[in-house]
């Protein structure tokens, strides 16, 4: 059992100091805030059970509780043995040990200290927490940024030239680069989306696909343009845009439908201006049609068999670039000229008693007038020849200009040269065997406008198969008989005529090119490919 | 109280599924829609990807309003903040298959960029919210802030009373450990670990330099013991100023930044069809 003395001390209105004596007495004496303690302690910051004394070895110690902090003399301690002077302090409380008395195990005097009032109004002074302050708040930071935005990317684009471009929405296809950062050149008016007179106002000759009044035409040029997609360029166009008209429920009436290549596509047709069976027209490359062109050409005879070089001789095989030449930029191939590819081999000369003669080519007309020319001259250095070899008087041999013919022999050698005239010409355009003209050619008899023979018009079209684009260039690492291969073919089936077209059909251009998403080993092949979207010359 | 752990895991993560049905029916309805031309923000798929996602945006802004309104009845908060987590992210999906993933330097960008930001920082709001108030309550440790407060003014006031007796250099530090200390300041002074110019700092390195100056053992060892439980209370006050400001640091970010997303969205709108 635990003698204790308490003297509470306060301070009194004035600063008179008034003092309170208690006795406790009990096992321990517990200091709390809890009114069960038996020593009470107001304030806060000490807890509801701070401490207790209690006796140990005939001695005082106290402990902290609950874990708890007390300093005895301004140092911490968890348990501590007593002494007098001691300085318990428990927050703003001191405990101040005086020497016990009689009977008494503790003595002490209860101390509230002053709240330090003024140091913690001084603290709290010096302390600034929380970030709401000058720009920091959320609704400031909010309308600055939000004003910055605004005045950069929305003021400045429509008010500031240079900003323009920040509203771009993709880099500019390569062939606009040069007009990337003018808005304005392609777009005319403000929400109103870029029309064909933008594009029309530089591309003026670009061919229309079809009638633009046409009803169902729901398209302009961005529906297959699309700019702003950089790489992608302006074209790299899926065939389903082809396929909405062109399917087999659509597709337009005097049009065949097509889906796709590999999988529907019509057979090739060739445009015939002078077929075998007339009238002219479109013609399937897998029926086989024949021409009439004019002329007579066996393939065959030059490419595999070999042919007689008439100027010396000698047997040639030709090869197919010799004559088809391909055109300046190598897509096309060039006509077929005469003074280029034939005449090397086949002359077109014919004996004369003055030795070999070559006739002219292309226009039967100036041929016969000038082998009139030729044989005039003829006829008239034998007059020359048969006086000078006569013994009459040298007068005579020494005609004057005009009048050493006579009348009747001009008669005489005009008749001379025309039958000499319409013997070659019947030799040249008449003579199966041997003539030189109608070796190749057809002969129209008495068709002329001199009223002689005239040849028939060679009608090899320019380009077969006229709704497509091909480029030989790009094809060039195949043989000519990959597709081609009648021209080279001695079978019945080879090119020895001129009727014949040697032109591919769909199963050929196929071995290689196959849909629109084909893959590996074919050539993914969409519509565009082969065929132009803009008709030339179709213009508005 | 609304923790991550909680609002993540909100009616059996009933918004996770929901954001990643509309993830995936979005990226369907993009594979599966090949215009011509390529895919991109200006096809129909890509005009209503857009749409879906400007609505989105700002249902995410209303959050800012539900979250002051305490007395709704059709839904929680807890329901709300879930479903601004996880609808929030599924914009960085949503938005490049509005794009067709094209991307450039360009106000359309920028709009994305700053919802990124936007979603990024609110990654760190919700890490910041599952770690710093569980910090924040074992800092305090059952202890009001205003009690710690009180505590340091006892101290100081005990300090003045007993530095009285001693030499002056302790008196000199006391004045500048009592006067010169303070508490948060700054915005970075808030968020930084330290504040180097703590006057209870300066005065325990000058009293440690020459405590062998003060004779009184008793003396010394109670002025030492007085600042280390000084500087202890300062350490536990600055971690809770460090923590308080740190959330409202995240605030200021997150929420101006969504404000200036939603100007640039608009730009965005008005560019594109200003110039269509």
């Amino acid at each position: 059992m635990m003698h204790a003395r308490q003297i509470a001390v306060k301070t009194g209105r004035g600063g008179t100091e008034i003092r309170r004596e208690t006795r406790l007495e009990g096992a321990t004496l517990t200091i709390g805030r809890s009114t069960t303690n038996r020593i009470q302690l107001s304030g806060l910051g000490v807890g509801l059970h701070h401490a207790e004394f209690f006796m140990a070895d005939g001695g005082v110690s106290i402990r902290g509780l609950e874990g708890h902090e007390i300093f005895v003399n301004g140092i911490a301690v968890i348990e501590t043995r007593l002494a007098t002077d001691d300085v318990i302090r428990i927050q703003q409380h001191e405990i101040r040990l005086n020497a016990p008395g009689d009977g008494l195990d503790l003595d002490f005097e209860l101390v509230e200290l002053e709240r330090s009032g003024d140091a913690l109004q001084e603290l709290e002074k010096r302390t600034r927490v929380g970030l709401d302050r000058g720009l920091f708040t959320q609704r400031k930071l909010s309308w600055l940024l939000v004003a910055a935005i605004l005045v950069a990317f929305a003021w400045g684009p429509l008010f500031v030239g240079t900003l323009e471009t920040s509203w771009s929405s993709g880099p500019m296809a390569r062939a606009h680069a040069g007009i990337a950062t003018q808005c304005e050149s392609c777009h005319l008016q403000g929400f109103e989306p870029v029309g064909d007179d933008a594009c029309r106002s530089c591309h003026e000759s670009v061919g229309e696909h079809i009638d633009p009044e046409h009803p169902h035409v729901g398209i302009d040029c961005a529906s297959c343009h699309v700019e702003h997609n950089g790489s992608l360029g302006l074209t790299d166009l899926e065939q389903s845009f082809c396929v909405e008209c062109h399917n087999a429920d659509l597709s337009p009436p005097d049009l065949q439908s097509a889906e796709d290549f590999g999988v529907h596509h019509p057979l090739f047709s060739v445009e015939l201006e002078s077929p075998e069976s007339r009238p002219a027209g479109r013609f399937r490359v897998e029926a086989n049609p024949r021409e009439a062109p004019g002329i007579r050409f066996n393939h065959v005879h030059h490419t595999v068999t070999g042919v007689v070089d008439s100027r010396t001789g000698d047997e040639r095989i030709l090869a197919c670039g010799e004559c088809h030449e391909p055109e300046p930029g190598g897509k096309g191939i060039s006509d077929i000229s005469f003074e280029r590819h034939c005449q090397d081999c086949h002359s077109l000369g014919f004996d004369t008693e003055a030795g070999k003669r070559e006739a002219i080519h292309g226009d039967p007309v100036a041929m016969r007038q000038s082998l009139r020319e030729f044989f005039a001259w003829q006829e008239l250095e034998k007059v020359q020849s048969a006086r000078q070899s006569t013994n009459a008087a040298p007068s005579l041999r020494r005609g004057r200009p005009g009048a050493n013919i006579t009348p009747e022999q001009r008669r005489e050698i005009a008749a001379s040269v025309e039958t000499l005239v319409e013997r070659a010409s019947h030799f040249l355009m008449r003579d199966e065997t041997r003539g030189v003209c109608i070796g190749c050619h057809d002969v129209l008899r008495g068709e002329a406008s001199d009223g002689g023979d005239d040849v028939a018009p060679v009608t090899i079209p320019r380009r077969w198969m006229t709704r497509s684009i091909f480029d030989h260039r790009s094809h060039r690492f195949s043989e000519c008989t990959d597709c081609h291969p009648d021209a080279a073919d001695e079978s019945d089936l080879g090119s020895t005529d001129a009727g014949h077209i040697g032109l591919p059909d769909r199963a050929n251009c196929r071995e290689c090119h196959a849909g629109g998403h084909a893959s590996e080993p074919f050539i993914p092949s969409n519509c565009v490919m082969c065929h132009e979207f803009h008709i030339l010359g179709n213009t508005p | 109280m609304i923790t991550p752990q909680s609002f993540l895991t909100h009616r059996k993560s009933l918004h996770l599924k929901i954001a990643l049905a509309f993830v995936l029916a979005s990226t369907v309805t993009f594979v599966a829609y090949d215009p011509p031309g390529g895919r991109n923000g200006g096809t129909w798929v890509g005009y209503g990807l857009g749409g879906v996602a400007t609505a989105l945006i700002l249902w995410l802004m209303w959050f800012g309003v539900r979250k002051r309104v305490y007395t709704s009845r059709r839904s929680t908060l807890r329901g709300w903040l879930s479903a601004h987590v996880y609808l929030g992210l599924t914009l960085l999906v949503i938005i490049p298959l509005h794009s067709g993933f094209q991307f450039g330097w360009n106000v359309h960008n920028l709009a994305f960029a700053l919802l990124a930001i936007v979603v990024a920082s609110g990654m760190v709001g919700v890490a910041l919210y599952a770690i710093v108030p569980e910090l924040m309550t074992r800092n305090r440790s059952g202890e009001r802030l205003d009690a710690l407060f009180e505590q340091i003014a006892d101290l100081d006031a005990e300090w003045r009373a007993l530095a009285k007796e001693m030499p002056d250099f302790v008196a000199q530090a006391t004045a500048i450990g009592i006067e010169k200390t303070q508490i948060g300041g700054g915005v970075f002074r808030q968020l930084s670990r330290r504040d180097r110019r703590c006057g209870t700092e300066r005065a325990y390195q000058t009293i440690m330099d020459r405590r062998n100056e003060i004779t009184d053992s008793g003396q010394r060892r109670r002025l030492l013991e007085l600042i280390t439980r000084k500087r202890a209370l300062l350490a536990r006050v600055r971690r809770d100023v460090r923590y308080g400001a740190a959330m409202k640091a995240w605030l200021l970010f997150h929420v101006p930044c969504a404000f200036a997303t939603v100007a640039t969205v608009v730009v965005h709108i008005f560019a594109v069809f200003y110039y269509r």
